[in-house]
């Protein structure tokens, strides 16, 4: 293979050749990126501003934030954020860092604080950051002080999307409408499963994998993995199903281990985003399948098929995940550093339904979606050992060309039937079209800047 | 504190027997021999934190990390390593089980209820050595063979790990 493009393979990356480390030559059918960007430091650093800093970021749900006061500490790239609910009901964020000499100013990760006082000097804020006591402030200051100047700095932006928040530290970033595109739909059908909205489930478990971010973001709509690293746990499942003569909720519902056993297809949604599905074997096996009659007739008949019919891994590019699977998940990917990333996921689940229905998504959530589950443990381990082998200096290019003959530019039927707009379309599901999607934005989003 | 009886004394080390036995079982691998320590509807637990002070508490309402309501889910759990198939139990890392602090917290002869401290050590070639550890609250019940487990919750300590999790590492 010519290898005229991309930077030299030694030494360390420079960063105006970033964007060069994706070979973008699909016209010719090649399509290859560079490993260095999976463990080189520099890479990771730009990242961070470029891409987390810079483009929308998931920072919780709204139902975990229902009353004014309540608030959740996350991190937006590097920064600490508080993102909380104010007095008037809306949603607003800021950096969580004391305006007076940088300490966190909240004792745990979420909570109720319509004040926040800082624990090393006390100085005091409103929950919308504005400063409002300085301790001492008269000795400190005996000719009088302007407070405002002391305010906490706002998150520059602050956005949600049917109960998804997400916050930009960028001012300039396009607004959440135009980020999101054409996954919107894709997140309705989520968010729409319930007439009483959508609620994050108490407890949250995260796991440190040994790998770059964008493995664990490619795996998550991978689907050319399922069939081997998870073919033991369909085995586990199936016979599981066969001993308790499982049927309903209780059936661990499989068809998509089997290649070719049900319809797939995946899509590029534009801007990094893309989603992949596969039709369940058994749609009867979704906790949803219960909420028919109460659902239906509030998204029209093709939607509901889409819902409860099919599978879908949904990416929001760059780090969150919205699976709906046998259980639904929330899964955000925070990267420490070149070769370790953070998982933390939640079960969300349709407000009002039955119990049965609730112990089904929890009893499937457990066992796919945990890293003490039965499937995630050997993504981890797949993942730690991808890291490692990407170190191999010598072998410098991953190539994404599965599938070039069959790409769809644009809609294919089943996107055409709710008006969907990918950029293009390819089946079965396991083809690499939407990872050229995700790279290309990655390419456009590292682009040195002047 | 009162005078202890002979009979206090060989319950205690009739407990520790079966718990010591159970690490040992698991660290060796023996695992047909650990489900016969399990009756047919033990129940096993390790519940996911709330925040940073809360377990969770309802395994229907509330996210577990592991939550088996019969010895069925551990016989799963068994299988699929089995299976040899499983990439991350292939190889199988190397652990040592240590538990202390065992007491006796209530019940009678017949069905018991102890809680002790464990940590595992663990040793996987790609990651290194790796410990964590927690609190097992067990229900023992004696049946004609002796005591079995009927029930047992783990308090894992840690809300972020590094490695899998599954029955034989924690
Ligand atoms: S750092 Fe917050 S008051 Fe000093
Ligand atoms: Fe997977």
């Amino acid at each position: 293979m010519p290898d005229a493009s991309g930077p030299d393979a030694s030494g360390p990356a420079q960063s105006d050749q970033f964007a060069q480390m994706v070979d973008d030559r699909a016209s010719e059918g090649q399509f290859r990126i560079d490993r260095r960007m999976y463990d080189d430091e520099a890479v990771f650093e730009a990242e961070m501003e470029r891409i987390f800093e810079a483009t929308w970021m998931y920072v919780a749900h709204e139902s975990q934030i229902p009353n004014a006061g309540d608030y959740i500490w996350t991190e937006v790239g590097r920064q600490p954020v508080i993102i909380n609910r104010l007095d008037d009901g809306s949603v607003s964020g800021v950096i969580n860092a004391c305006s007076h000499r940088g300490a966190l100013l909240t004792a745990n990760r979420q909570g109720n604080a319509r004040v926040l006082v800082c624990r090393y000097h006390g100085w005091t804020f409103k929950s919308s950051g504005e400063c409002i006591r300085i301790k001492d402030e008269a000795a400190g200051f005996p000719n009088g002080v302007d407070k405002s100047c002391y305010n906490l700095t706002p998150v520059p932006r602050v956005e949600s999307y049917k109960g998804f928040i997400f916050a930009c530290l960028n001012p300039d970033a396009p607004t959440l409408t135009e980020h999101l595109a054409e996954t919107r739909p894709f997140i309705d059908m989520l968010a729409d499963q319930s007439p009483e909205g959508m609620e994050v489930l108490p407890g949250s478990a995260a796991y440190v994998v040994d790998c770059n971010w964008k493995l664990q973001v490619e795996n998550g709509v991978d689907g050319y993995h399922v069939g081997v690293v998870h073919r033991n746990f369909a085995q586990t499942v199936r016979r599981r199903n066969e001993i308790n003569g499982a049927s309903g909720m209780k059936l661990t519902e499989n068809a998509r281990f089997d290649p070719g056993a049900v319809e797939t297809a995946c899509y590029d949604l534009g801007n990094g985003h893309n989603i992949i599905w596969s039709d369940r074997g058994a749609p009867e096996a979704a906790p949803l399948y219960e909420a028919k009659d109460k659902v239906l007739p509030e998204v029209g008949q093709e939607k509901w098929d889409w819902m409860v019919g099919r599978g879908r891994n949904l990416l929001l590019y760059p780090n969150l995940f919205l699976m709906d699977q046998s259980s639904t998940q929330i899964r955000i990917i925070q990267p420490l550093s070149a070769s370790s990333t953070e998982v933390r996921v939640y079960c969300i689940a349709p407000k009002g339904e039955s119990v049965q229905a609730r112990t089904a998504r929890l009893n499937k959530f457990r066992d796919f979606f945990l890293t003490s589950g039965l499937a995630t443990p050997d993504d981890s381990v797949a993942l730690e050992d991808t890291q490692a082998g990407v170190g191999g200096r010598l072998a410098k290019w991953s190539p994404f060309e599965r599938g070039q003959a069959t790409e769809i530019k644009g809609p294919d039927a089943h996107a055409r039937l709710l008006n969907i707009n990918p950029v293009a379309s390819n089946t079965p599901w396991d083809l690499e079209t939407i990872f050229v999607g995700q790279y290309r934005r990655w390419a456009e989003l590292m682009a040195a800047r002047t | 504190m009162s005078l202890v009886t002979d009979a206090e004394i060989r319950l205690q080390y009739e407990v520790e027997r079966l718990i010591f036995r159970e690490a040992y079982l698991l660290d060796n691998r023996m695992f047909d021999d650990w489900l016969g320590l399990y009756l047919e509807d033990a129940e096993y637990l390790m519940p996911a934190w709330i925040n940073e002070t809360t377990l969770a508490t309802d395994p229907n309402a509330e996210l577990f990390l592991i939550y088996f309501p019969t010895k069925a889910g551990l016989d799963d759990r068994v299988y699929r390593i089995n299976t040899r198939d499983s990439y991350a139990s292939a190889p199988m890392p190397r652990s040592a089980h240590v538990i202390g602090n065992v007491l006796i917290l209530g019940g009678d002869q017949d069905r018991i209820e102890v809680t002790c401290s464990w940590t595992v050590h663990q040793y996987a070639d790609r990651k290194g050595p790796r410990s964590h550890g927690g609190r097992y609250d067990y229900v023992l019940e004696r049946g004609t063979d002796g005591l079995k487990i009927a029930k047992k919750h783990i308090t894992f300590l840690n809300d972020r790990v590094d490695i899998p999790l599954d029955v034989y590492n924690v």
